[in-house]
């Protein structure tokens, strides 16, 4: 830096901090026109400014990636409550239209057509065949009987 | 680290608002030279700035707050304004030089330092900026205490140059040359990153 480009420090300094004067501005201009070395360095320092003054902004709470990633405490947030009550809501209808019973065609209950019509429970035909045998009274005989396997047959 | 309601019981003995940790105070004209209540929307909002992480600026609130008392048991800053500015300023960059040490930190860095990046608004252009971010900071964090306070002056508060100088009780010529020093050797201190980017 010569000594003309040291007398022009201050008014780099003003034209950085944004005080430089209408009445200095020509001459500085004028020197920057005239000296590459003080241009490209008001024109880096200008940008570095630029960058520091960008990253000193207050920064808007919505876009804050790096508070998350920090652990950050997250808002509640309304929209996501409703997406959970309606997937559970679906996976309810799903397992329900899954396992509805078939139109004419009872699913607990099964027809005996051995026990004057009609049709009643797994159950109620362990009860009655528990009656009809009481010898057989394990579970295995009375199932054996249910499903219409007699003793020895 | 206190938790907050720490700070408030403590905060309502030195006039702090009792609601809000950065609420501005009410009657700042009741308040006493050393109450610190006046200067916490400022420190936050400088807080919140250098970190861009609301509970760090809390965090950094708290500790300045804390070195207020400090220093106002010893005597009251001839400029407080300067003198908050100055200790949040270093104790920001102390959090950022830990935040920047931090295992998933250096992890991404290494994951993005090949990145070309668009000039959108991406995921790895967030990230990218945040680790110019922490350049930037850390680049700061090597000026002198000096430079640092002139170009925070300028760069937080758009101070003049005559009421900086007037601060620091230094020549207008000094603060202007504390300014371009500063920008300098930041440059310097970036000129690799600078290069790459241009």
């Amino acid at each position: 830096m010569n000594r003309d480009c040291e007398s022009y420090e201050p008014m780099m300094a003003d034209a950085l901090g944004g005080e430089l004067s209408e009445s200095d501005r020509p001459a500085f201009e004028a020197h920057l026109d005239a000296c590459e070395r003080c241009r490209r360095d008001y024109h880096s320092a200008a940008g570095l400014l630029g960058e520091l003054r960008a990253h000193l902004e207050t920064p808007a709470e919505s876009n804050a990636p790096i508070t998350e990633a920090r652990g950050g405490t997250r808002s509640f947030n309304p929209a996501v409550l409703l997406r959970y009550a309606a997937a559970i809501v679906l996976a309810f209808s799903a397992g329900y239209l899954w396992n509805r019973p078939a139109t004419g065609a009872p699913t607990h209950t099964q027809a005996t057509g051995t026990s004057g019509g009609g049709a009643i429970s797994v159950r109620e035909r362990l009860v009655l065949a528990h009656r009809a045998n009481p010898d057989a009274s394990d579970f295995a005989k009375s199932l054996r009987a249910v499903i219409g396997v007699q003793p020895g047959g | 680290m206190r938790s907050a309601i720490e700070i408030s019981s403590s905060s309502r003995r030195h006039g702090m608002n009792d609601t809000h940790p950065i609420a501005p105070a009410n009657a700042v004209t009741e308040e006493s030279p050393d109450s610190f209540a006046p200067h916490i929307p400022r420190v936050f909002d400088w807080a919140l700035r250098l970190t861009h992480h609301r509970q760090d600026a809390l965090d950094v609130v708290q500790d300045v707050f804390l070195k207020w008392q400090r220093q106002c048991a010893i005597a009251v800053p001839d400029s407080p304004a300067a003198w908050l500015r100055r200790v949040t300023t270093n104790r920001a960059l102390e959090l950022g030089r830990r935040r920047s040490g931090e295992s998933m930190a250096a992890l991404k860095r290494a994951q993005c330092a090949d990145l070309r990046l668009a000039s959108g608004s991406g995921p790895e252009r967030t990230v990218e900026r945040s680790f110019l971010r922490e350049d930037l900071l850390g680049a700061m964090a090597l000026l002198s205490e000096s430079q640092r306070e002139v170009l925070m002056a300028k760069l937080l508060d758009e101070q003049t140059f005559a009421k900086i100088a007037e601060d620091m009780r230094i020549a207008v010529s000094t603060a202007k040359t504390h300014y371009l020093r500063a920008i300098r050797a930041m440059r310097d201190a970036l000129a690799p990153r600078w290069e790459d980017e241009t």
